[in-house]
């Protein structure tokens, strides 16, 4: 093996930098050298750009810088996630690139795949390798793929590991504390009268069991943001259904594997943390108060064997006694507990660097998303100026203009955003405006 | 077995009438239930009446529901069917009878998140139908590892029940159209979902009639209206100047629309499958991609799927690639004894 791998990771949101985060648990006799490029964007917490700094170097680069940074090139691979149509629009432009020598890209998802599978595959297809958590997921994309000239897409299996479990010793199950850390997710459940009732479930569990503790922990710090945008922060929604919380329940803003590492229990209704309790050796629980609604992706955290309605739970010493283990086969089709590894992808890499890939072939009559996606760029762009957002619409037009240099309206609308008078950019605005749907 | 199959709808009456004259023709006894259309409302389906008029909660308690082994409720509010099937089942309980056994299933060929939904709509049933062995393999995934306490219903492949098999006597053309042409083009009631993308539709189809003169294009509605309601809101016909051989079809025409016209053109309709299968040339709108919301996600992989700047001239949908025969069987045309299979589901359903 000669010098090392290098590899660059782009990530926007934080969910999208965790999933690179996940990715970089390579072994060092892999000899992977890892950039992470984090696209600026406001409410990014602090704490995941310091993990992300903590794996490699750390960028800091819009997208337009990105693409044409000098070092682009000198990379082997570059991993890709962003949101859809992004990461469309950056295989398209790296593509348009002179250099036959372009590294190999890749991508993935951000954790458990809840919703939206097939769009969110629609936008990956072409990349010379996309990144899956486990069989379920790719059971489904041969389902959607078969017979389609998108069948020969090479993918690989990573599995849902986030830490390696050697990572941390572990306490044992009497050495932890009382505590069920309740790992909450923004839009899951979506509405206001089910997020009340889920905190009123939590309240009554945690009146139950006076010797608990039941920790929230909000998925983000009020003022910071994520993948989905949210309306109402976990803290009112505490304070609009509960007033006083019971003592022994309270939010907790540490980090998640902290809370993780010292809890007995943790709760969730679809959250990928589901995963990260197993491998810190905290024994986690699927809150079933809401039925099976695929909207709050219960549809597939359902057969994890502990799938579990809080409300009817005696106290949470009762169900520390009686919670079973997650069913193995769940887990291993879901891409966990087997030997499913971030290793796969850099030898799949080195396999695909050795022997290049053939891009995949179009055919008249099968669209996928990433045909759309210099439509849909625009589109974006035009909601960011709707917005007044200068600073996106200027990103996404500088990379229309890469993608289509002779495009005679991106080229104008770039020239308008770019203009710092308000009244020349209005009026600049005003006079190549055109509908794109 | 006597089978009640209860509608709601113009589009579900429809469908129960079809799948009733299949069930009878193998020797089973049926009877169709809903309420009579509203006379307010167009459809572009042909008037099917009901034979009972009946509402699916005025079936409670009535003698004919005692008498019944299954029930089939293809309704579109979606808790009432929670509401009958707990209601019925408590009823049949008190009374010391066996309940029928209820199923249901989607009116269209659906994957990805929609399909997902239709299944959790129709959680409380015994049975659920679906067209194609590509949905059924997708829902046998999802829930292989739900717990049985969720009481999952039965999943089964009937295939097309829901709209005619083949057109009338005389409607196939073996796929190759004659002059004059026409195009039929399905349009939805709330897709393209973009503001203003009805309107862009409604003037591609301008420029095609007037690039293509010796073609008619009629725009048909594949879902019902308000008597005199316009398919787009705001819409002023002062303010359109239609070519004359751009027309809006008729209500009740749609079925022998799709029988006669040369070539289809849709977004997502469910109908423009029945136009592939009656081997129309079709023509998926693509430029509103792979999405739920779109309704398109289904025909990923149809090989159908053009964007409209593609077609200058109304004569290239005649050359288009066919539909891709593999998908379209998956997706519920290759089950040609739906009928059998859901009888035999039935009877193995009751005690």
């Amino acid at each position: 093996m000669s010098g090392p791998f290098r590899l660059l990771l782009i990530g926007d949101s934080d969910s999208q930098l965790l999933a690179c985060e996940a990715l970089c648990r390579f072994p060092s006799d892999l000899n992977v050298q890892v950039t992470i490029n984090a696209i600026p964007r406001d409410g990014t917490p602090d704490t995941i750009l310091q993990r992300a700094a903590a794996i490699g170097e750390l960028w800091r680069l819009e997208m337009g810088q990105l693409l044409t940074h000098p070092e682009l090139h000198h990379f082997d691979a570059i991993g890709v996630y962003l949101t859809g149509s992004k990461i469309s629009d950056f295989r398209q432009a790296l593509g348009l690139l002179p250099s036959r020598e372009r590294p190999l890209l890749f991508c993935g998802f951000n954790g458990v795949v809840l919703e939206k599978f097939m769009e969110g595959m629609s936008w990956r297809l072409g990349y010379d390798l996309i990144c899956l958590s486990g069989p379920r997921d790719r059971e489904a994309l041969e389902r959607m793929l078969e017979s389609s000239p998108f069948s020969s897409q090479r993918t690989v299996l990573t599995g849902l590991h986030r830490q390696n479990s050697l990572d941390h010793s572990q306490l044992s199950q009497e050495q932890r504390r009382k505590q069920l850390v309740f790992a909450e997710q923004v839009v899951m459940p979506s509405s206001p009268a089910d997020r009340a009732e889920m905190v009123r479930i939590l309240a009554d569990l945690a009146r139950r069991s006076p010797d608990w503790e039941v920790l929230i922990k909000p998925r983000i710090a009020p003022g910071e943001t994520t993948f989905h945008s949210t309306t109402e922060h976990i803290r009112t929604t505490l304070q609009l259904a509960l007033g006083h919380p019971p003592e022994n329940l309270r939010l907790d803003y540490r980090p998640l594997p902290d809370l993780l590492g010292q809890a007995r229990l943790m709760a969730t209704v679809s959250s990928t943390a589901f995963f990260d309790a197993l491998d810190v050796g905290c024994r986690p629980v699927v809150m079933a108060d809401f039925g099976i609604n695929p909207a709050n992706g219960s549809h597939v955290f359902a057969g994890s064997g502990v799938w579990r309605c809080l409300d009817q739970v005696e106290d949470l010493d009762a169900l520390d006694r009686s919670l079973p283990s997650p069913d193995p086969d769940w887990l291993a089709w879901m891409g966990y507990g087997t030997n499913l590894d971030p290793v796969e992808l850099i030898e799949a890499l080195r396999q695909l660097r050795a022997d290049q890939p053939e891009r995949l072939s179009t055919k008249a009559g099968y669209l996928s998303n990433a045909n759309l996606s210099f439509t849909q760029l625009r589109r974006d762009a035009e909601h960011a100026i709707r917005e007044k957002n200068w600073e996106e619409a200027q990103s996404l037009l500088q990379l229309g203009s890469l993608m289509r240099p002779t495009h005679r309206n991106v080229a104008r609308r770039l020239r308008a955003v770019q203009q710092r008078n308000r009244i020349i950019r209005r009026l600049l605005l005003s006079v190549t405006y055109r509908d794109v749907g | 077995m006597t089978i009640l199959l209860v509608s709601d709808d113009d589009r579900s009456a429809l469908a129960c009438q079809l799948l009733a004259q299949q069930l009878e023709q193998r020797g089973q006894a049926c009877f169709t239930i809903g309420p009579a259309l509203s006379s307010r409302r167009d459809s572009p389906l042909p008037s099917i009446t009901p034979q009972i008029p009946l509402t699916l909660m005025d079936l409670l308690g009535h003698e004919l529901l005692n008498s019944a082994s299954a029930v089939g409720v293809f309704i579109r509010r979606k808790d009432q069917l929670e509401r009958f099937t707990n209601a019925h089942r408590e009823l049949a309980r008190q009374r010391g009878v066996r309940p029928a056994v209820v199923f249901s299933g989607p009116l269209r060929a659906s994957l990805g998140d929609r399909l997902m939904r239709q299944l959790s709509n129709r959680q409380c049933c015994d049975l659920l139908v679906v067209p194609g062995e590509r949905q059924q393999r997708e829902l046998e995934a999802i829930t292989q590892f739900w717990p049985h306490t969720l009481d999952t219903p039965d999943i089964e492949a009937i295939g097309h029940w829901f709209s005619p098999e083949r057109p009338p006597l005389g409607g196939l053309n073996g796929g190759t159209p004659t002059p004059p042409h026409t195009l039929l083009a399905l349009v939805q009631e709330t897709i393209p979902t973009q503001v203003g993308a009805k309107a862009q539709l409604l003037r591609q189809l301008m420029r095609w009639a007037e690039t293509s003169p010796d073609w008619s294009i009629v725009i048909q509605r594949d879902h019902a209206w308000e008597k005199g309601q316009p398919w787009i809101s705001k819409f002023k016909s002062s303010d359109w100047t239609f070519p004359d051989n751009l027309v809006f079809g008729a209500p009740g025409q749609l079925l022998s629309q799709l029988a006669s016209c040369s070539a289809c053109l849709s977004v997502s309709s469910p109908w423009s499958l029945t136009a592939m299968a009656w081997g129309r040339p079709t023509l998926l709108i693509g430029d509103y991609g792979i999405h739920t919301d779109q309704g398109t996600t289904a025909f990923f992989g149809s090989g159908l799927m053009h964007r409209m700047q593609t077609i200058d001239h109304l004569d290239q949908l005649l050359a288009l690639p066919p539909v891709n025969a593999s998908w379209l069987q998956s997706m519920g045309w290759g089950v040609h004894d739906g009928a059998a299979r859901l009888i035999q589901r039935l009877e193995e359903l009751m005690p």
